[in-house]
């Protein structure tokens, strides 16, 4: 990565810093307080976290896609390549994973260690593959985004739903009152997944795959495109 | 003198419209207009000059280099004034500053600091806040603060009051004397040309129909006026166009000799104004058309 796609990753985090400044804080109450809640009246750990560290990560991505979207014109006047910005996009996805990952990981471990959780370490490695999934996902998102100006929010939403509805389809879990929301189904289906290490395996080649695909889609496509 | 710009032969199709071997040069150190009706070609040709859109066939060259082999280097030493704001409505300007900056090797903060001044704009107020005059000079001082040398605005007086169309006409004008910078300038206000532009280019229907000086303009096109007695079938075909109302007839021609010859001091021979060359060849075009 050259200098100028990191000025644009730097742009990206400065253009969303108060939507993450304003996601972070949330989601960090959440966590504690429900998790801490959860564990105190019912002994059992949830997977609210991992829900809002993906929600996180779509919200984020899809903001920044849908500013530069909007402003192709602008973007496309300072001395930047289109693949420099294709790449800054994808690498702006993998960091803003790994930050979600990591304040997730250290949030947890903060709460276990102080007694207010009883997540184990399975539960932070289920953690780590939903959010390489769930970041995979968004980076599906990316060459809809570039190549149709879509409403970036609400195409990560309706991929990430489109993927829970399949997964549903696909494996068909005991469906309770509690998870027919399809985000928690998704998010059961994941952790029973990441139960057997072959499919955890499986997981990361999937979403290896899918993030290479749409960044090799969006090369193709989007560099020719007429803005 | 060396070309800034140089387009040749460029050719772009869409479903419904098309540009036709567009060729024009701009050297350096003038000033071009780019004149046209609505829907004629002038944002697709800058467009492409961009490298925003693909052409089909063609060349353009930015400062004598091919504009997207040297994508980088040829737009960091261009300006780029668009007819619509591109900023980002829900930042501050200093925001919007900071975030473009970066990405111009010979960005100058004081340069910007003194636009900024001279045009009374308020750094801490959201760009959404401001009006479209505003917006505008906005837009003119981010274009102008990396000291580019070649200035690209397409329509910037658009939807703009005559008296900060003026205070723009002069800004450019000031930039020329003092700085020797080359600007592209396309609009259909055709007086704001008539001020500034050292060369004009004129486009109708995705097709050059001429590139010249102002003042090759000026003398080869002439406004015949005259009363309707002295024209015959003959006559009208040797103007571009001609109306003609109770009161006589006007004509736009690109033979003033020989209609000095054929009515000597019987009709008044004026020098058109831009706009009297377009309106006439654009009611040429369309009266071909419907023919």
């Amino acid at each position: 990565m050259n200098k100028t796609t990191w000025k644009i990753i730097l742009k990206d985090f400065y253009i969303t810093r108060k939507i993450w400044c304003l996601l972070i804080i949330p989601y960090l109450i959440h966590f504690i307080l429900l998790e801490a809640l959860i564990t105190s009246s019912t002994g059992k750990s949830i997977f609210y976290p991992y829900l809002c560290s993906g929600l996180y990560i779509l919200i984020l991505i899809a903001c920044a896609q849908y500013l530069d979207a909007k402003h192709d014109f602008l973007i496309h006047s300072l001395s930047i390549k289109r693949t420099e910005q294709i790449r800054a996009k994808y690498a702006f996805v993998i960091i803003m994973g790994l930050i979600s990952f990591l304040l997730t990981g250290i949030t947890g471990a903060i709460l276990k260690k102080t007694g207010l959780s009883i997540m184990n370490f399975a539960s932070l490695t289920d953690l780590m593959l939903i959010i390489a999934m769930l970041t995979a996902t968004t980076a599906l998102t990316i060459p809809i985004s570039f190549l149709i100006k879509a409403l970036w929010g609400l195409v990560a939403n309706i991929s990430i739903l489109l993927t829970s509805i399949f997964v549903i389809l696909v494996l068909p879990i005991d469906i309770t009152v509690d998870s027919i929301n399809p985000w928690l189904l998704l998010i059961l289906q994941i952790k029973k997944l990441c139960n057997n290490p072959h499919n955890i395996y499986y997981f990361f080649i999937i979403s290896f795959a899918l993030f290479l695909i749409s960044y090799l889609l969006t090369n193709k496509l989007y560099t020719n495109k007429d803005l | 003198m060396n070309n800034i710009l140089e387009v040749q032969n460029i050719n772009k199709s869409y479903k419904d419209f098309s540009l036709k071997n567009v060729s024009f040069e701009l050297k350096e150190g003038y000033i071009m207009g780019f004149i046209g009706p609505n829907g004629a070609g002038k944002t697709t040709v800058i467009k492409l000059i961009m490298n925003l859109i693909k052409k089909d066939s063609g060349s353009i060259k930015v400062f004598g280099k091919d504009h997207i082999k040297n994508e980088k280097e040829i737009k960091d030493r261009i300006g780029f004034v668009y007819d619509d704001n591109c900023y980002y409505e829900e930042f501050k300007l200093y925001e919007i500053k900071r975030i473009i900056a970066p990405f111009y090797s010979k960005w100058n903060d004081d340069l910007f600091n003194k636009y900024i001044r001279q045009f009374e704009l308020p750094l801490d107020k959201k760009l959404k806040k401001l009006s479209k005059g505003m917006k505008m000079k906005f837009s003119i001082a981010m274009a102008l603060s990396h000291d580019p040398d070649l200035i690209i605005m397409d329509e910037p007086t658009a939807g703009l009051d005559p008296v900060f169309r003026a205070e723009l006409l002069e800004l450019l004008l000031e930039l020329m004397q003092n700085e020797n910078k080359s600007i592209f300038f396309s609009s259909h206000i055709t007086s704001d040309l008539d001020k500034i532009a050292d060369y004009i280019t004129f486009i109708y229907d995705g097709e050059i129909l001429f590139s010249r000086t102002k003042d090759e303009i000026s003398e080869s096109y002439g406004i015949v006026k005259g009363a309707n007695e002295l024209l015959n079938e003959e006559i009208k075909k040797s103007f571009i166009h001609c109306t003609q109302s109770p009161y006589g007839f006007e004509a736009l021609t690109m033979d003033i000799p020989k209609i000095r010859q054929e009515f000597g001091d019987s009709v008044i021979i004026e020098r058109p104004s831009l706009q009297d060359i377009m309106v006439h060849m654009h009611m040429a075009r369309r009266q071909a058309g419907n023919e």
